[in-house]
């Protein structure tokens, strides 16, 4: 993924409702896909998504960074805010303190704009430790994401309204392959299949559980109604509660979820971790 | 290390399945029990594939993990210890692992893997215990 421009075939999130933001993407040649914030990890996770527009604050917040791996450095957002103020409430407050609260105001934003900058530099720093753990620091493709920025602002600004015109940082974490120029079919098909299983599993753990919450309700349905009950339900509700523990487990395994101790609170040597939890993380 | 122990578990409980197996006990509907259970070393062997894969990013790492599954084929083949050398040394290893974030159910089963091999007790109620 070495140029800005193999993104473009990425798909990319887009905030649903935010019909502005979508048709921005597209027309710089972006794929984006209108979903609901609650749907990016599982959009990563099956490959409905591919690229999050995000701040890296956000992205360490979600923990969003461990599917999405890679991180391209743009400086661009359409984030729009404000404080909304009733005109009955602002006329009934005196003029001078008006005054007042707008520098105020002012002053808050500028310090909440510095201090969200620097959060995002310290989160930018933990994904990049991290990534450089699981990548051996192979993802810092940053110099292509200010050209890009300079290449959409000058699309942009013509566009969106002036107060939705921001330039925080804000960063496009994509998941997929190491950046490395393209990646060979073999690889990709090897990809895919890795992907089609880890989809298959998930959907036969989710399958699991809803006949596992299913079963019962049927029951009960069928007891009340007067007709022979499901047979052997209960015993298939316990053999589920099997499938869905294991599942899970191999679940969890994939991403390095399963309950351990806090590593972190008593030892941070990562040699040791590795050696222990056989996994980084 | 967590592979190791799944790949333990995993022996474990492909043991219960077989003695499930030969009871041919049916759950319902026809559905024989033991293909039910058949999840668990399925789970065990998805955990130890991806505690080896996930073991680094350089194929050492992941070579240096494969290595640790030669400590259940070890002890497979190896004779019935008379004393309880091995519990002195593997518990407090597997304690110490558990502290540097092995997952709770690789430090319980290996525990119990470890006191079960050493008693001489089948190792089949290992993992539906833990």
């Amino acid at each position: 993924m070495p140029r800005l421009d193999d993104m473009r075939k990425l798909k990319m999130f887009s905030w649903a409702g935010s019909n502005d933001e979508l048709e921005l993407w597209k027309a710089n040649g972006f794929h984006p896909v209108a979903l609901a914030a609650t749907d990016i990890q599982m959009g990563l996770k099956t490959g409905l998504i591919d690229v999050i527009p995000t701040t890296p604050l956000y992205a360490l917040w979600n923990q969003c960074f461990t599917l999405a791996k890679y991180m391209t450095d743009v400086k661009w957002a359409p984030l729009v805010g404000a404080t909304v103020v009733s005109k009955a409430v602002w006329d009934k407050i005196p003029e001078g303190q008006r005054t007042q609260m707008l520098q105020a105001a002012r002053e808050s934003g500028q310090q909440l704009r510095s201090g969200i900058r620097d959060m995002g530099d310290k989160a930018d720093g933990r994904h990049d430790e991290w990534v450089a753990r699981q990548e051996n620091g192979q993802a810092d493709d940053r110099p292509r994401g200010r050209r890009y920025r300079r290449g959409l602002a000058q699309t942009d600004r013509g566009r969106l309204p002036h107060n939705a015109r921001q330039d925080h940082s804000r960063r496009s974490v994509r998941r997929g392959t190491p950046p490395a120029r393209g990646i060979s079919r073999q690889k990709g098909r090897q990809v895919k299949l890795v992907r089609a299983f880890l989809v298959s599993e998930e959907a036969l753990a989710v399958a699991a559980m809803s006949v596992m919450a299913l079963l019962p309700v049927a029951e009960l349905v069928a007891r009340y109604t007067g007709l022979n009950g499901v047979p052997g339900s209960t015993v298939f509700v316990q053999h589920l509660t099997l499938w869905v523990a294991f599942l899970g487990a191999a679940l969890a395994a994939a991403s390095d979820r399963l309950l351990a101790l806090s590593a972190n609170t008593f030892c941070r040597l990562s040699g040791p971790r590795r050696c222990a939890c056989s996994a980084p993380g | 290390m967590t592979a190791a122990i799944a790949v333990g578990l995993l022996w474990a409980s492909w043991q219960f399945v077989s003695s499930q197996r030969e009871a041919n006990e049916i759950v319902a509907l026809g559905i024989a029990k033991w293909m039910v259970q058949l999840v668990m070393p399925f789970g065990f062997l998805m955990i130890a594939i991806r505690g080896v894969w996930r073991a680094g990013p350089k194929f050492a790492h992941k070579a240096v993990a494969a290595l640790f599954l030669l400590i259940p084929l070890a002890l497979y083949f190896a004779p019935q210890p008379q004393g309880s050398t091995l519990l002195w040394i593997g518990i407090p290893v597997i304690l110490a692992s558990a502290v540097l974030g092995l997952p709770i159910f690789a430090t319980l089963g290996g525990i119990a893997l470890l006191l079960f091999w050493n008693a001489g007790l089948p190792v089949a109620s290992v993992p539906v215990e833990t």
